[in-house]
């Protein structure tokens, strides 16, 4: 199981398209996103955590605490959240409209979480569907958006991540951010 | 919906890029080169253009914010729900979470379940569970858990206060340990007389499960839940499948929920009866006998068509030694067809005991039947709750002195133990493991501070007790002490220096301080460094470090150290001789799980240097349990003699961080650093090898260091706090006088009409808000205790009324009530957020800020007597403020064009005519905690900036200039502001506080 497997090799094995390191990864970031979660409700700063102050701290690293793991593997762990980030999103807010129209066939897709409704997202359900038909055409602007809005990377961060230029991240939101604010108007 | 043409868009991108570098005639000009008389294509670039420039904010939040609400924890702890003041979490799942709580009428403690809201909207149903809840509880039977009340949050979410079980449910159980034969008939014949008891009474239970068993430690059984089903079944005519299969069902990488506990009748969605919780009690047997579940498939369609269609294999197909007779019982209650079933639970109750009393005579029951189900079956588990065994109730008020003890037993550590607790027969056989027990170690203990300077950052205490190494930071600048303990003398190891220690420690004999030290650069790694711990006024030699620091083992022949390997992500334990020769890697731990979370870590030589002892800790989520756990602490023991390791899990109470764990030096458990599930602080904490687990301190801080001596009499700490107070700088005065004493977090700031202070503070969980006098020191009080997050209040000019932003109804909107916080009325309402209520002067108006999906954040105003809300701004607009004379409305304004830097807002209140738009210069960073105010004088529109270094508030003249500095501080941070009538300043300021404690054993 996750738990005794080395997140290294998961990454990796994600990376080449193991999809059962996908199932084992997902518990654990979705853990993480959930510490997250709960640090910007406290409105808590992230970062200060037991981990930061030993003797030399730099080896020991928590998931997030990125510095050790390689930067293909930070990619793929952020390319792993900010799609777990997304399903959860978009399944709640199928939910919630399903619940809304009377359907007694609740469903909900993800085993731990428990949903509430906080009614301020935007219409995730479209941009989901929006986003899809981005991809087709700009694989690149998508994954920007998904890193930058679904994973909640900077743009310094995105361009890390995605090995690409900071102007070129900020291009591709402007123009993503452009159109996906149009399709959900229309 | 636009079909893109992939040629196109390249081009269109080209170009709506480069147009969005360029504005005005540029732009126009460049679009027109660019686009000839390509019309189509321009008309798309215009038309992104133009979405663009509407776009504001949109996308802008990250989705994590926005979900935090799904994922976090709904209730925090010191919440309220009714009369009950939640402790902290305990447990959640599909269907909802399980809190342990404090009913604050009976002083006692109970698991409130908080059922998630869509469970029932249906009253009709809703009353059915309540009748069928309270009937069972009626019962009163020892093996039902008792159900003291059904209730609804004041958000609307059903909740059940039950009786709190301390012990492990029984999923746990058969995870954690093996079962033997005595161990399931035992169980199982507990779980039959609470069915028979129920039975009689008519209720059925409908979801028997390994989840819904609690095993106390003592060895009795309790069911949980009953009637809770009756809740959560789909509406008549289809399937009855409870929710929680529904959400297991689909969850990715989860194999099955309560699916496999279902029974064919409960599968076909017909009518269910007693025999339906045979069925249950048999899936249950089963599983316990053999350590799996009897109908098994990839996904949960194929375990109903198991259920349904396949017979079940022999349990002997799974164990050796499976008497016949369990084999006969188990078949008998797993018949497909209801009426070949027992009909009564009773007739199973008298197989399973006539079957328990025939192989006590032949003294079988010790056989070890189903294997510890461990980790790896575990992934196919359901558990959903979780019961803790959590400190007594007490913990929440304990004083540093008087460290609670969890009265857990030895759960973990049984094993080899079977506990049969015969309830309501004859039998009685219990085989604890024999307890020696010493004095626990800080059973009793005695602080001292040893340090009032409140910059002390890390500190370490040498083997022998003697000394204590710390670092204080001032400025910028560390320096490294040495403090004699006996006498209290203080020595300056290395004088003031640039930049930052990153841990130090006392080398396995004392002589040296090993210290980590970078420079100011954020980026700078650091070194290890070494200096004599007497040398005084030596130079510090550089050093290689690369491994933890070694322990010596007794007999000075050998030592041991971990060993990290970073490529890889691996942790070793390693054994050398003395000399560093002989090197050999004895044990090995890949991440998450690690054997050392610090090279400060200790190794520990038992008596005869036959083991080693260490701390390991596990952070990845153990979805074993269902709980997104944070971190498993455990002991391991590695026997260099004959090779066996053991590892043995110390913490059934989840932790959000853990830090420093160290084993004490008797083996039998560890001390460290960790923050509870939910909890706001860090705090010191010991864990049993018995179960058991306790927090040495329980404070408003958070502790940051553990450093124990060689025999564990003594360590340091270091604690921290931040202490926020909310200052009064009396107009015309230049020093401030500190009108609050508490260590809490105060922000939102709000000078109400009569002389109050009104703020919000979240430092026990939930967010509230409290009022203060600005002059005389008195008691803070409580406005609102609605539980949830409340913030930004704002009293109207006729000092009637409060209003503030409140996310208690779902999402944040603006509230208002009376002024000492009754009569709530929601001014705002809708699934968008409404937040940052701000009166106007005539008393007629409330304008907030507002955040429509797609829309940029703008300022509306409302009537404060209710009504419909008004659109007051376009373009991003933020924290609206209103002039003194009422006539001028000002907020943070971003334009959204070109770099998007914020600018002041000013505009006529009345037709929204702008009256001055400000620069705001760098470093000012403005985002929803940026508090914006008038002057009292209406002259100056006011700010906090880090201008030169320091958290100052900056005034902008509202006819036009300069900024002009208004205050002078020279530290701390500004967390929040306001303004008083008579030009008096209050501001909430805060600094970390931190200092170095030692605390001695006092038990012998």
């Amino acid at each position: 199981m996750a738990s005794q497997a080395n997140i290294t090799e998961l990454l990796s094995g994600y990376a080449r398209g193991d999809k059962e390191a996908l199932d084992q990864l997902m518990p654990i970031v979705y853990d993480e996103l959930r510490r997250q979660a709960a640090r910007y409700l406290r409105r808590e700063q992230a970062g200060h955590t037991l981990q930061t102050t030993a003797l030399i701290h730099e080896a020991y690293v928590r998931l997030v605490d990125q510095r050790n793991v390689q930067w293909q593997n930070r990619a793929h762990f952020f390319g792993i959240a900010a799609q777990l980030m997304r399903r959860i999103l978009v399944d709640h807010a199928r939910t919630k409209k399903r619940v809304k129209r009377g359907g007694s066939d609740v469903r909900v897709s993800l085993g731990d979480a428990t949903v509430a409704v906080k009614g301020q997202d935007l219409d995730v359900v479209a941009l989901d569907e929006a986003l899809e038909r981005l991809a087709r055409i700009d694989e690149q602007q998508s994954r920007v958006v998904e890193l930058r809005f679904f994973s909640g990377l900077t743009v310094e961060e995105t361009a890390e991540v995605m090995g690409i230029s900071k102007a070129t991240v900020k291009r591709d939101w402007s123009m993503a951010k452009a159109w996906l604010h149009r399709e959900l108007s229309e | 919906m636009n079909e893109i043409d992939p040629q196109n868009w390249q081009r269109v991108k080209e170009i709506f890029q480069g147009a969005l570098e360029r504005k005005g005639s540029e732009r126009e000009s460049f679009l027109e080169q660019e686009c000839g008389d390509q019309t189509a294509l321009r008309s798309e670039v215009e038309s992104l253009l133009r979405s663009y420039e509407v776009a504001g904010s949109f996308m802008e939040s990250p989705a994590v914010a926005q979900a935090a609400d799904t994922l976090a924890p709904k209730l925090n702890p010191g919440q309220r729900v009714k009369h009950y003041q939640i402790v902290n979490l305990i447990g959640e799942g599909g269907m909802g979470e399980v809190y342990l709580a404090t009913d604050t009428i009976l002083g006692r403690r109970v698991a409130l379940k908080v059922l998630p809201e869509f469970v029932s909207k249906d009253p009709d149903r809703l009353r059915r569970f309540t009748q069928e809840a309270r009937a069972a509880s009626r019962l009163s039977h020892p093996n039902v858990c008792v159900v003291h009340e059904i209730g609804e949050t004041d958000d609307g979410r059903p909740f059940i206060a039950m009786e709190y079980v301390e012990g492990m449910t029984l999923r746990q159980r058969m995870k954690n340990q093996g079962m033997k034969l005595g161990d399931v008939l035992d169980i199982g014949i507990q779980i039959a007389d609470a069915l028979t008891a129920a039975h009689e009474a008519g209720i059925v239970h409908r979801d028997i499960k390994p989840e819904n068993i609690v095993i106390r430690p003592e060895g009795y059984v309790k069911v949980l839940d009953f009637g809770l089903a009756k809740l959560t079944e789909r509406h008549k005519g289809a399937m009855h499948v409870t929710m929680s299969t529904l959400l297991f069902d689909s969850s990715p990488g989860t194999v099955i929920g309560t699916a496999a506990y279902m029974s064919p009748e409960q599968a076909r969605g017909v009518a269910v009866d007693e025999r339906t919780d045979i069925w249950g009690l048999g899936v249950v047997l089963y599983e316990m006998a053999s350590g799996y579940p009897p109908f098994t498939g990839e996904t949960a369609t194929d375990v109903v068509v198991a259920i349904v269609e396949r017979e079940q294999p022999p349990i002997s197909r799974h164990v050796e030694g499976v008497p016949p007779e369990l084999e006969r019982i188990v078949k008998k209650a797993l018949r497909k067809d209801k009426n070949e079933r027992y009909q009564i639970v009773k007739e199973l109750a008298i197989d399973l005991r006539s079957l328990r009393k025939d192989l006590e005579m032949n003294s079988m029951l010790d056989r070890s039947v189903a294997p510890a189900t461990g980790s790896e079956y575990a992934r196919a588990s359901t558990g959903r709750d979780k019961i803790v065994e959590t400190d007594e109730l007490k913990a929440a008020q304990t004083t540093i002195h008087e460290p609670v003890r969890s009265n857990s037993r030895p759960w973990l550590a049984v094993a080899a133990a079977v506990v049969i607790a015969a309830i309501g027969f004859g039998v009685y056989k219990l085989l604890t493991r024999s307890e020696p027990k010493g004095p626990v170690p800080f059973e009793r203990f005695d602080v001292t501070k040893l340090t009032t300077n409140g910059i002390s950052l890390l500190a370490g205490m040498s083997p022998d007790g003697k000394y204590v190494t710390y670092v204080t930071s001032e400025g910028g600048k560390s320096t490294l002490w040495l403090r004699q303990v006996a006498i209290n003398s203080n020595v300056q190891l290395i004088p003031p220096r640039e930049g930052r220690y990153l841990g130090v420690a006392f080398s396995p004999d004392g002589s040296f301080i090993y210290f980590g030290f970078a420079g100011s650069d954020r980026n700078d790694a650091g070194q290890v460094y070494k200096l004599p711990t007497l040398g005084i006024g030596a130079v510090p030699t550089r050093i290689d470090l690369p491994d933890g620091l070694p322990s010596i083992s007794h007999d000075k022949k050998r030592m041991a150290f971990i060993r990290y390997d970073r490529a890889n992500q691996r942790d070793y334990l390693v054994v050398a001789n003395a000399d560093g020769s002989g090197e050999q890697i004895v044990a090995t731990r890949n991440w998450p799980e690690r054997l050392a979370l610090d090279l400060l870590t200790k190794v520990r030589w038992t008596a005869g240097d036959k083991s080693l002892l260490l701390p390991t800790v596990n952070s990845a989520p153990s979805s074993s349990n269902g709980i997104s756990s944070n971190y498993t602490v455990a002991i391991f023991e590695k026997n260099l003699v004959s090779g066996a390791e053991q590892t043995i899990p110390l913490n059934l109470q989840e932790f959000d961080d853990v830090g420093r764990v160290t084993v004490l030096p008797d083996g039998n458990g560890i001390i460290m650093l960790a923050k509870a599930y939910g909890a706001s602080f860090v705090q010191v904490w010991q864990l049993f090898r018995d179960g058991s687990i306790r927090s040495l301190t329980n404070d408003l801080s958070d502790y940051r260091e553990l450093s124990l001596d060689a025999d564990a009499s003594s360590f340091v700490t270091v604690q921290a706090q931040v202490v926020a107070k909310v200052w009064m700088l009396p107009k015309g005065e230049t020093k401030p006088v500190a009108i609050t004493s508490g260590t809490s977090r105060y922000y939102d700031l709000f000078a109400a009409p009569d002389a109050k202070i009104v703020y919000a503070s979240d430092a026990s969980g939930s967010a509230d808000i409290f009022e203060i006098a600005s002059v005389g020191g008195s008691e803070a009080r409580q406005l609102t205790s609605e539980g949830r997050r409340n913030y930004a209040p704002a009293v109207s000019p006729d000092n009637r009324y409060l209003a503030f932003h409140s996310n208690r109804a779902g999402v944040f909107q603006i509230w208002r009530t009376e002024r000492d916080g009754t009569l709530p009325k929601q001014l705002t309402f809708g699934s968008s957020e409404s937040t940052w209520p701000s009166f106007s002067p005539d008393g007629k108006w409330i304008v907030f800020q507002h955040f429509e999906p797609g829309e940029p954040f703008s300022i509306w105003r409302v009537p404060v007597e209710g009504g419909t809300p008004q659109r007051i701004t376009e373009g991003v607009s933020i924290r609206p403020t209103i002039s003194p004379d009422g006539k001028l409305l000002a907020f943070w304004y971003n334009d959204q064009q070109g770099n998007s830097s914020w600018k002041l807002k000013v505009v006529q209140f009345e037709g929204g005519a702008t009256f001055n738009v400000f620069d705001v210069p760098p470093p000012v960073e403005v985002n929803w905690d940026s508090p914006l105010h008038w002057s009292s004088d209406g002259r100056y529109l006011t700010y906090v900036d880090h201008r030169g270094g320091f958290d100052n508030i900056w005034g902008q003249p509202i006819e036009g200039g300069e900024p002009r500095q208004l205050t002078h501080f020279e530290e701390g941070k500004i967390l929040s502001f306001d303004w008083m009538k008579d030009g008096s300043l209050v501001a909430s300021r805060g600094v970390i506080m931190s200092d170095v404690v030692l605390i001695s054993d006092a038990t012998q």
